[in-house]
Parts: structure tokens; C-alpha cells; sequence
């Protein structure tokens, strides 16, 4: 069976632009910028002939610099300028050019299974109930909290919500045509905004359930669950702006939780202040139909209460520890 | 909205009246005084109003308002103070305070001699960061003539805000006590440094005890400024009834005078001086336990039945003590559709343990909340709003912060969300802040948020107060 080499010029993202196929046992492919070349490559750095493909006996290919001033190199190493190099599979570069070079000799990998990429074949489904859950949150709140002007309070909301998230997805459009060469709105638009809808009704639907419920660990439980959308909403954008692996994208992403709580806490910091004059006065409270956990007696509170005495103490010392009293003017 | 500042829940905030140097005497922080004082009501149960020539303690002056120096009373008025500031003025001293070597003083106050020991009464307030911190600020003195030197604390009364100091070698002519209480009308002096500005006399009239807060003092209708603090409060005879130490910032001339009957068992105190024989920190420790036992002041007349006050159906501790003033206001928030009506008590600040750290206070506020055609859910978010628009004082600088345990609790008739908080005094072990806020949660339509704040209490103490508070609240619908 005769020898066969298949010749592929890239793009800076990776991807063939040209593709050459030569056969049979001294088969050459020249590459250049002459029009007399096999392959035409406008690339300034390279030669009008610059390199020469020969397909030898043994299925490997004899890769032939022709003289140039900036050389062919193979991995990263310049070609002998004299007998040339053999290799049965690689990667050329020529000027400024990626050229991978293909023969029979390089094993061909199974097939890959078709991949449920339910948000690449729902993306704009899912963009669009991921802006409904935006839409409705910020116009929900608007009602709860304002009765007067609602119609324009509820515009001015949208228009925050559509500013915010257009930014978001903006950037990440940006790093997917950069990285990956395509813009890829609807799927960042619906990762983004599923996982913002998700996340601000899911902090109202965590109020409700604090105050219904009464129970002491679904605080820790919801940051949890904050924290794993966030997760998520960045590996997702990552795997599909990025040609990165998956285990980088996932370490990547396990750095955007951490990032938005310490923003989340700065922002937090400035509308509450910590101050010594802060109290926290509990979970939200909702309409007492929506209550399923009973109440406390009113002693057992009480009793409850007692221990706060050794945890002033205790705030007390630390607020000592971390600020001593200045009893000498040194 | 946010109302629970103490000076602007009453407007009835008082100055601490010592001069604090490094301040523009403008800038003076305003201290929540009694809030007793501004209504200037005589208690009937604590005005022993003496009866003309009632003979004082055996060691007070002979003096009367009307038997002595007649024929100043014919004087004319400025005549009569000059006479007054010219005897008393060897007796007087200005005490200064400053911060380690410093050549500027941090704080200056007044101080008139005593006794035949050298003994010097002031205010506590006015050497009080001495008393606290004495390896930071030094106590000096200025006569009148000029001299200068070392003071130091020998005994404090944080109850009644007196102090003795004394210098080894100053020996002043004593002003003579007075420790029955002059009639009201009664011609009377203040004498005192203002603002620094020297030896100042001014010229009132005692109007008699009032029940200034927790505490008796006697009401002086007269100018008193800061920098008077801890000067004598002379009557029409010369003799000294009491320590000039309050004035109210917020209205013209009403000041407040501690009886001299308080100074003489201080005097019996005072033997050695108090950082010869106390650490800084024992210092503050008996510091913190004199305002401790201030305590017993404050609760014990609160044993009796809370007296209440209905609205919206809801029943709500309100006037639970002779020293408590109550306010109630009321009106509609058109824009949140709301109505709120507000009840506001609160007990003056019982002690000042420093300049600007009074403690020993009770304060709380109802706010009652009806809403007009309003979604549950959105009534809910609008009382959630109000329970968060408290706003409390305090400094980091006096203060640790707070730790909150929070339920919902079934009181009597109506379920509430109940938020209790704790914090502790840096400086003070064993005095705690008590913060209670109460929500109900019981109506759709109607609800009360009220909220409790004790100052500087014991914990126990407090807590037993809480539930008392807790339990005098209920609902019927």
C-alpha cells in the first residue's frame, strides 16, 4: 500500500485552514509563498519556497529546510539545513505558521461518544428563561418594596439587570472569540443568566425558608449553594471560551467563588458596617400563613439567651487582643 | 428615621460640663442627661423641700437663705456676685488634665477647698481619665493667684460624679457646706473656669430637687458652661450647696447641682490616694462596681406592676418608673402606605463613667404598624425594614461588639421574632449593653416592632428586666 501524508496549515486558533493530501513513495509537498509551491501560504516570514515534504519508503516524511533566513522547525527545533529531518508525525513551524503533519504512522483514537451538551443545543432556551428568572426577580422586588412609581422603578431595575449582565457576558465573549474564535453570546448569556436567576431567587426562596423553618444550619447550607452556582457559572463559561482542559477549567473556576464572596463581603460591609453598634435582629420575616415551625416558650428563650453573657466576654477579649488599652503614652 | 438616639429621641441632652481642651468647647460632645431634667419636674416623693431655717448637719454652715448678709440681698445684683466671687475665690482651683508630658491640657474642670485637710471636691467626671489611666494623664492645679501643681485622686463617688483630689502642699481657705437643700427661688451662685476663659461667676436661682433621673440634684437656674464642672454652687451667704455638674444643651440656663450632703462620707473616705493603693486595672474594676451597685437604683423601683399602654390592640410596657418619661407620636407614611405610631420611653443615663460614657439607662420604643391595602408579602417587607432602622451609640473605643441569639417566641396572645444582644464594656468587666428587638408576627396587617436597650447594666440584672418587659407584652385581637 503506498505511503500517505496529509499536510495541515493552521490558524492561530488551531484550526486546519488548508489541507494537502500526497501519496505514494517520493511524493513531495513544497511549501511557500510562491504560487509554484504546493501549499501557498501568505505568511511575510516565509520564503517563496521554503520548505520541502518528501513521503519516504518507510511511511515517514523527510522534512527539508530550502535555505531560508528564518529556518523550519519541528517542536521547536531547527531543522538540519543539510540532510533534513524524519519524522513520521508533528508539528512544523514556518515563519509564523503552524503546520501539522499527519501520516499513517500516528495512531487514530477511537471515536468519541456524542457529548449531551444540553446548554450548546438549548442555548438560546436557556438564555431566554435565564433572563426571565432576572426579569421577573428584579420586578418581584420592585413590587415588595416600592408601591409607588412601580412601573418606573421596575424599568429602572430591568435596565440594571441588563447593564449587569451585558457586561458579564461581554467579557466573556470577548476571551471565547480570542481564545476559541467565536463570539458565543446565547451560551454565555445562558450560562450567565440562569445561574444570576437562580441565584437571586434562590437568596429570596433561602429568607423564606430561614424564617419558615426556623432551621440554624440552612445559612451555611445556602452559602454552600451560592457558592457551587458560582462554581459552576465559571467552569461552564471557561470550558467554552477557553480550549483549556477540563481539570484547569475546573481548578480555575474553584478561584471565582472565593473572589465573589470577598467582593460580596466588601459590598456587604459597606451597606452594614460592622461596627460595635451592629446587632443582627434574625432571619426576615414573612406572613405568619407561611410559618411551619413552632415557636419558643418564651422562659426556654430565656434559658437560650444566658450564654450570650460568656460570649460578650469573649468579644470582649478579642476586642482587647486586637486593640489593647493604651495605659502608658508610649 | 432613625430614632432611637438618645439626644434626639428627647432633645433634652445635657453637657457633661467639664472643658475639654483639644476641642473647641462647641464641639463638645452632647451628653443624653436626664431626661427628667428637662421636664424640671419636681418629684413629689423626692423633694424634701426645706422649710425655711431648717438647721443643717452639724458640721454645715448656720447659713440660711434669709438670715445671712442681709445687706447683701439690698445690694444690687452685681455688687452682691462680685462680693461672693472675691471670697471664694483663694478657695477655688482649676484642675487640669494632661496627657503624659504634654504641655497643653487634654481637659480642665473646678474644684473648691474643703475641710481643714487640703482636700480639694471635683467632679469625678472631670478626673475621671486619671482615675482610669493614671500612667497616661497627670491631674495639675491652677489657683486663682497663679500657682500651680500636683494633684491627685484620693477618693470617687461615680454615683454621684464627685471626686476629692488633693495637693500635699496647697492648702486653701475651705468654703463652708451647706448640705440642707436652699428653698426654690433662692438667690444662688456658680462658680467655675468656662472654657478657660478664668475665674467666672455666675448668678441663678436654685429651684429646689428635682429627680434627675435615678438621681436627686438640685435644679440651678442659671448659666452654667463647660469648665464649671466640679466649681461650687454658692448660696446668698457664701457657703457651698452643692457641686456645679450638668447643664441641659439643648434649653437656656437649666443646670443641676449636686447636694454637698454627698460630699462629706466621701471626705471620710479619703485617705490615701487612689494610685497608691490601686492598679489601673483595680481602678477600673471599682469603678465599674460602683456603677454596678448603681443598679439597685435603677430596678428595684421597677419591681412594682408595669404600667402599660394599648394601641392596635397590642399591650406595651410603657412608664415602668417614676424616672421614665414617654413620649407617643404618631402619623402616616403615604408613600410606604403605612401608618406608625411610635412610643418612646426612656430613663436618663444613670452615671457618666467617663466624660463621654454615660451608663445606667433604659431606653425603649414601639413602633406600631398598620398597613393600608398592602399584600402580605409586601407588608411583611415593610416591618422587616422598620425592625432594621435602629441605630444604637457607642464607641469602639468603650465598647467590645455585640453577640445576638435570635427565635421566634410566643408571648402572651401574639408570636414574635425576638433578637436579643450582649456586648461588653472594654474598660469595665461586668457591664454589658442589652439590646432586645421584638417583632411580631401575628397579623398581616398589623404589628409592633419594639425595641429595648439597656446601658450599662449587670447581665443579670438586665436579663431579669428583659423578662419582665417580655412578659408585661401582649395581643388581643
Amino acid at each position: 500500500m503506498d505511503p500517505v501524508m496529509l499536510v495541515e496549515v493552521l490558524d492561530v486558533h488551531g484550526h486546519v485552514q488548508i489541507r494537502q493530501r500526497v501519496t505514494g513513495v517520493g511524493g513531495q509537498c513544497r511549501i511557500g509563498r510562491s504560487l509554484r509551491c504546493d501549499v501557498t501560504i501568505d505568511d511575510p516570514y516565509l520564503a517563496a519556497e521554503h520548505a520541502r515534504l518528501t513521503l519516504q519508503q518507510d511511511g515517514r516524511v523527510l522534512v527539508q529546510d530550502l535555505g531560508t533566513r528564518n529556518g523550519t522547525r519541528v517542536d521547536g527545533h531547527l531543522v538540519d539545513a543539510e540532510n533534513g529531518q524524519l519524522l513520521s508525525h508533528g508539528e512544523l513551524q514556518i515563519g509564523r505558521t503552524h503546520v501539522r503533519l499527519r501520516t499513517e504512522e500516528g495512531q487514530v483514537p477511537a471515536e468519541r461518544a456524542f457529548r449531551r451538551d444540553v446548554l450548546r443545543r438549548h442555548r438560546t432556551l436557556l438564555a431566554l428563561a435565564g433572563l426571565t428568572l432576572c426579569f421577573s426577580f428584579a420586578a418581584f422586588l420592585q413590587w415588595m418594596q416600592a408601591p409607588g412609581r412601580l412601573a418606573q422603578r421596575i424599568l429602572i431595575a430591568e435596565l440594571v439587570v441588563i447593564a449587569g449582565l451585558a457586561l458579564w457576558v461581554a467579557a466573556w465573549c470577548l476571551v471565547s472569540r480570542l481564545t476559541a474564535g467565536a463570539w458565543q453570546v446565547r451560551i454565555h448569556l445562558a450560562i450567565a443568566a440562569v445561574c444570576v436567576g437562580l441565584w437571586m431567587w434562590g437568596h429570596w426562596l433561602y429568607t423564606l425558608a430561614a424564617f419558615a423553618l426556623q432551621w440554624s444550619w440552612i445559612g451555611p447550607f445556602a452559602v454552600l449553594l451560592a457558592a457551587l452556582v458560582a462554581l459552576a457559572a465559571a467552569y461552564l463559561h471557561l470550558r467554552h471560551a477557553t480550549h483549556l482542559w477540563p481539570m484547569v477549567s475546573l481548578l480555575l473556576a474553584l478561584i471565582v467563588p472565593p473572589v465573589l464572596g470577598g467582593v460580596w463581603w466588601l459590598v456587604d460591609q459597606q451597606i452594614d458596617p460592622r461596627t460595635v453598634n451592629r446587632v443582627d435582629p434574625g432571619p426576615r420575616i414573612y406572613p405568619p400563613t407561611l410559618r411551619l415551625a413552632p415557636s419558643m416558650d418564651v422562659n426556654d428563650y430565656l434559658t437560650d439567651v444566658a450564654p450570650l453573657k460568656r460570649e460578650a466576654n469573649r468579644n470582649r477579649q478579642q476586642s482587647l487582643l486586637e486593640t489593647p488599652i493604651l495605659d502608658t503614652n508610649e | 428615621m432613625r430614632r432611637f438616639l438618645p439626644g434626639l429621641l428627647f432633645d433634652l441632652c445635657c453637657l457633661a460640663i467639664v472643658g475639654v481642651a483639644v476641642h473647641a468647647a462647641e464641639e463638645q460632645p452632647a451628653k443624653p442627661e436626664p431626661a427628667a431634667a428637662g421636664t424640671a419636674a419636681v418629684s413629689p416623693a423626692a423633694s424634701p423641700t426645706v422649710p425655711p431655717g431648717t438647721p443643717g448637719t452639724p458640721d454645715a454652715s448656720t447659713a440660711t437663705d434669709t438670715v445671712e448678709e442681709p445687706d447683701l440681698a439690698e445690694l444690687p445684683l452685681s455688687n452682691a456676685a462680685r462680693v461672693r466671687l472675691d471670697r471664694a475665690r483663694d478657695s477655688i482651683v482649676q484642675i487640669r488634665g494632661f496627657v503624659g508630658k504634654a504641655p497643653s491640657s487634654a481637659f480642665h474642670g473646678s474644684g473648691f477647698a474643703v475641710g481643714p485637710d487640703g482636700f480639694i471636691i471635683t467632679n469625678y467626671h472631670v478626673v475621671a481619665d486619671a482615675v482610669l489611666h493614671p500612667q497616661r494623664y497627670r491631674l495639675e492645679y491652677v489657683t486663682a493667684d497663679d500657682r500651680t501643681g500636683r494633684l491627685r485622686v484620693y477618693a470617687v463617688d461615680v454615683h454621684n460624679d464627685l471626686a476629692v483630689v488633693k495637693a500635699e502642699e496647697l492648702r486653701l481657705p475651705p468654703l463652708r457646706l451647706r448640705t440642707d437643700i436652699p428653698r426654690q427661688g433662692a438667690r444662688a451662685y456658680s462658680i467655675g473656669f468656662p472654657l478657660n476663659l478664668g475665674l467666672t461667676i455666675t448668678e441663678g436661682v436654685a429651684n429646689g430637687l428635682v429627680a434627675s433621673g435615678f438621681d436627686q440634684r438640685i435644679h440651678y437656674t442659671g448659666a452654667i458652661n463647660s469648665g464649671m464642672s466640679g466649681g461650687p454652687a454658692l448660696d446668698a451667704g457664701g457657703s457651698a450647696y452643692g457641686v456645679n455638674v450638668s447643664v441641659n444643651a439643648a434649653r437656656q440656663l437649666v443646670g443641676f447641682v449636686v447636694p454637698a450632703r454627698h460630699i462629706e462620707p466621701l471626705l471620710k473616705r479619703a485617705s490615701k490616694p487612689l494610685d497608691e493603693t490601686l492598679s489601673a486595672q483595680q481602678a477600673r474594676d471599682l469603678m465599674a462596681q460602683q456603677a454596678l451597685t448603681y443598679e439597685s437604683v435603677i430596678f428595684e423601683p421597677l419591681q412594682s406592676a408595669t404600667s402599660t399602654q394599648t394601641l392596635n390592640g397590642y399591650t406595651l410596657p410603657a412608664r415602668m418608673g417614676p424616672a421614665f418619661d414617654c413620649y407617643t407620636t404618631g402619623g402616616s407614611e403615604a408613600e410606604r402606605q403605612l401608618q406608625i405610631e411610635t412610643i418612646s420611653c426612656a430613663t436618663p443615663p444613670g452615671v457618666l463613667l467617663q466624660f463621654d460614657l454615660p451608663v445606667g439607662q433604659i431606653q425603649f420604643e414601639h413602633r406600631l404598624i398598620r398597613g393600608q391595602d398592602l399584600h402580605p408579602l409586601q407588608f411583611s417587607q415593610r416591618v422587616n425594614s422598620v425592625a432594621r432602622n435602629f441605630m444604637r451609640a457607642g464607641s469602639e473605643r468603650h465598647v467590645a461588639p455585640f453577640a445576638c441569639r435570635d427565635a421566634l417566641v410566643s408571648l402572651d396572645g401574639f408570636d414574635a421574632r425576638i433578637s436579643t444582644c450582649a456586648r461588653q464594656y472594654r474598660l469595665f468587666a461586668g457591664l454589658y449593653d442589652i439590646a432586645v428587638t421584638v417583632t411580631s408576627i401575628n397579623s398581616t396587617q398589623r404589628a409592633v416592632v419594639s425595641q429595648l436597650d439597656l446601658r450599662g447594666v449587670g447581665f443579670e440584672p438586665g436579663m431579669q428586666f428583659v423578662r419582665r418587659y417580655l412578659g408585661a407584652m401582649r395581643w388581643i385581637p
